[in-house]
Formats: C-alpha cells, structure tokens, sequence
C-alpha cells in the first residue's frame, strides 16, 4: 500500500529551503577545497623543511671529501709529475731509433772481408756511406743481404748503388745509400 | 546596508566559491607552486652533491692508496733521467762513461744550444769518439739505457787509414723539460699510471744508480749547491 504524502507547506518555504541546502553544500565544498589545500600547503611546506636538512647532510658530506682531496693534493700533483715527465720520456727516447738501427744494421751486415770508409746518417735516417771490398762477390752479399726482408728486419725501404769502380790496387770501391723505411 | 544585503541574497551562492576559488589559485601561485619547483630544484642539486662527494670520495681512496715515499722516489728518478735544468755536468758525465763502457776514446765534446723552433727543452753536445766501429755500435744502442734522454741527429763514420780504427762525429741532443706540470682541478680523473707507465719506471730504475738520483723537482735541485747549470754559456 503505498502511503500518501502531502505537503502543505507554502511554495516559498520550499523554494528557501532548497536554496539554503545548496548553498550549505556550496560552501562545504569550498571550504573542503581551501582545507585541502592548506593542507597540501602544509605537506610542501614539511617536505622542503626536510629536504634542507637532506640538503645540508649533502653538503657536509660534499665538505668533507673536498677536505679530504684538497689534504691530498700534494700526492696527486706528484703523481701528475710523475705521469707527465714518464708520458714525454716515451715520446723522446726512441725518436732517434731508425738512426741507429739503420747504421747498426749497415755495420752488421757489411761482410768481414769489406770495409766501410765513411758513412753517414742523416737525420731522416738515410744512410751514405762509401765501402771498398777485394771481391765483387762480398759487394752482391751486402746489397742482398740489406735488400732481404728477412735480413732487414723490414727497416731498409730501398738501397742505391753508386759509383761502382775497380781500382788500381785491385779493389771495388762503391757508395751505398740507403733509405729507410 | 539595505543595498548590501540585497546583494548578499543575490550572490550568497557564488561568494563563497569564488572567494575560495581566489585564495586557492593564490595559494597554489604563491605558494604551492614555487614550494614544488624549488623542491624538484633542491632534489637535482642534492643528486649533484651526493654524485660529486661519492667521485671525489673515490678520488681520495685512490690517492691515499698512493704511496707518498714510492712516489717521492719515482719523482727523484724521473728528474734524473729528465731534469728540469740542462744539468750539462750530468749529461757530460753520463755520456764519458757510456764512451768509456763502449771502448772509445772520447776526442772533443762541443755543446750547442738546441736548434731554434725545437718545440722541447734541450741542448746539443757533438761528441766526436776514436774507436772501433763495434764500439761506436755498443755505444750507440748504450744510448737508449743511459741515466738521461739522448737522441742521435745524425752520425757520421770515417775509417782512419791506419788499421781498423774509426772517427765517429756524433752530434747528441739531450733533454731536459722545465715545466712542471700541476693536477687540474679538484674534480678532475685522479692521475693514474698505467702499466707502461710503470713498466718505464721499473727499467728506469735499473737504468739509474740510486747514487745518482737527483733531488725531485725544483725546489730539491736548486737547494744543491752544483754551480752554473751550463759551464759552457
């Protein structure tokens, strides 16, 4: 049975009193939104409280290894010293390397019965040097063995015979120049 | 005051919406918004420091692993192979040994200044020996495990007609360095040697007589009284 409701109460009462339920829940809803707010406020507010000190544990821990690299400066100038001075030892002690391994080489392999006169190394490693030997053989035996790769060990890049002549005492006399790799 | 309440009960719906409508956008302008930023801010800085404490934490380890008395060592020998004057005494005294060693008899010794554009520190002695050529050999290969930097220019050999006797001119250049470097700045790599750094060293330390170790760097060198650094100026 469905019960019967009547309300006898002027239209102008109803109307107020839905405006004033409306405006009670406007206003809650506004002062839920500016509470929320301030509390948001709040919570920034407290995270950036502990960040300082977040902040400030960083930069104390920051503080102490600078102490700690600045104390330890003189070693680490040491060893730049030390890195520095080995880096341009390396540079500079074989520059002159194909200087003398071209003249030891000549010297090596120039056959006992020849002898060397004059040689001379420049300072691109080109070897001049005049030889005088009893036997033409002992004159193929060197510019073989100086244009062997094996002999070589890979430094001669081309070897030059000049002036190659037969004296009156019975000996070759020749000049050699030698290129370097 | 009629009026104004007249207005009330016209607006009472919106006043209270956009008053907190304002305060909240100004809350959130002011406040909120700039708090976020410098907090995001703040975190990056706080990664920063934390990085940079943990390298320069790193940084310390390895340099306190360094052993300051090996180090000071290491820098004598360093300095005596290259000092950071010309030391001609020095230089002269090792190659007359190195000639001596090899079998030649040292003939003249010139010094020159070194050529001019050389991009290093140096200086010329043209040393002119007698001897065998299997000595001019062994010196020249003594060289490179002498006590100091030298570097052959040129070499020129004359075989003197009495016997088997040879005349070597040999002009040498011999290194010095002046500069004396400095580590850079405080975040910078620490200096580390790496193996053929080391392996230098360890020949280095053969090639040179503890005797004979120079003072590490400037301030040791200038303390010994030797005299004028190069007798020939």
């Amino acid at each position: 049975m469905g019960g019967i409701s009547i309300n006898l109460l002027p239209q102008d009462i109803i109307l107020q009193r839905k405006q004033s339920s409306k405006l009670v829940l406007v206003n809650r809803i506004s002062v839920g939104v500016l509470v929320t707010l301030v509390f948001f406020t709040s919570a920034t507010g407290a995270l950036r409280i502990m960040q300082n000190s977040e902040l400030k544990e960083a930069e104390n821990g920051l503080a102490y290894a600078t102490e700690r690299v600045t104390g330890l400066k003189s070693t680490e100038d040491k060893t730049f010293i030390l890195k520095e001075r080995l880096g341009l030892i390396t540079t500079l002690v074989d520059g002159d390397q194909k200087r003398k391994e071209i003249f030891n080489l000549v010297v090596f392999l120039t056959p006992p019965d020849m002898q060397i006169s004059e040689a001379l190394v420049d300072k691109n490693g080109q070897l001049t040097a005049s030889f005088s030997s009893p036997s033409l053989s002992a004159v193929q035996t060197l510019i073989s063995n100086l244009s062997d790769k094996e002999k070589n060990s890979g430094l001669v890049a081309k070897v030059n015979l000049e002036g190659l002549s037969l004296g009156k005492d019975s000996t070759y006399r020749f000049n050699l120049k030698i290129s370097p790799k | 005051m009629h009026n104004l309440t007249e207005v009330y009960a016209k607006y009472k719906l919106l006043i209270w919406p956009v008053v907190s409508g304002i305060a909240s956008v100004v809350i959130l302008v002011l406040v909120v918004i700039p708090q976020l930023l410098t907090y995001f801010n703040i975190r990056s800085q706080i990664s920063d420091i934390i990085s940079r404490s943990g390298r320069l934490e790193a940084k310390a380890q390895s340099l306190e692993v360094i052993d300051e008395n090996l180090s000071e060592e290491n820098l004598k020998l360093v300095f005596t192979v290259l000092p950071s004057d010309r030391n001609v005494p020095s230089a002269v005294t090792v190659l007359q040994s190195l000639i001596a060693q090899s079998g030649l008899t040292l003939k003249s010794t010139s010094y020159s200044a070194a050529a001019r554009g050389a991009s290093k520190d140096s200086f010329q002695l043209n040393v002119t020996v007698l001897g065998q050529i299997s000595g001019v050999r062994r010196f020249l290969i003594s060289l490179k495990d002498s006590g100091r930097v030298f570097q052959i220019e040129s070499i020129s050999v004359r075989f003197q007609k009495s016997g088997s006797q040879v005349e070597a001119e040999i002009p040498i250049t011999v290194f010095y360095s002046a500069s004396l470097g400095k580590a850079g700045a405080l975040d910078a790599e620490p200096p580390k040697l790496n193996a053929g750094e080391e392996k230098l060293l360890l020949d280095l330390s053969r090639l040179v007589a503890p005797g004979t170790l120079a003072g590490s760097g400037e301030a040791s060198s200038s303390s010994v009284p030797i005299g004028k650094s190069n007798p020939f100026e």
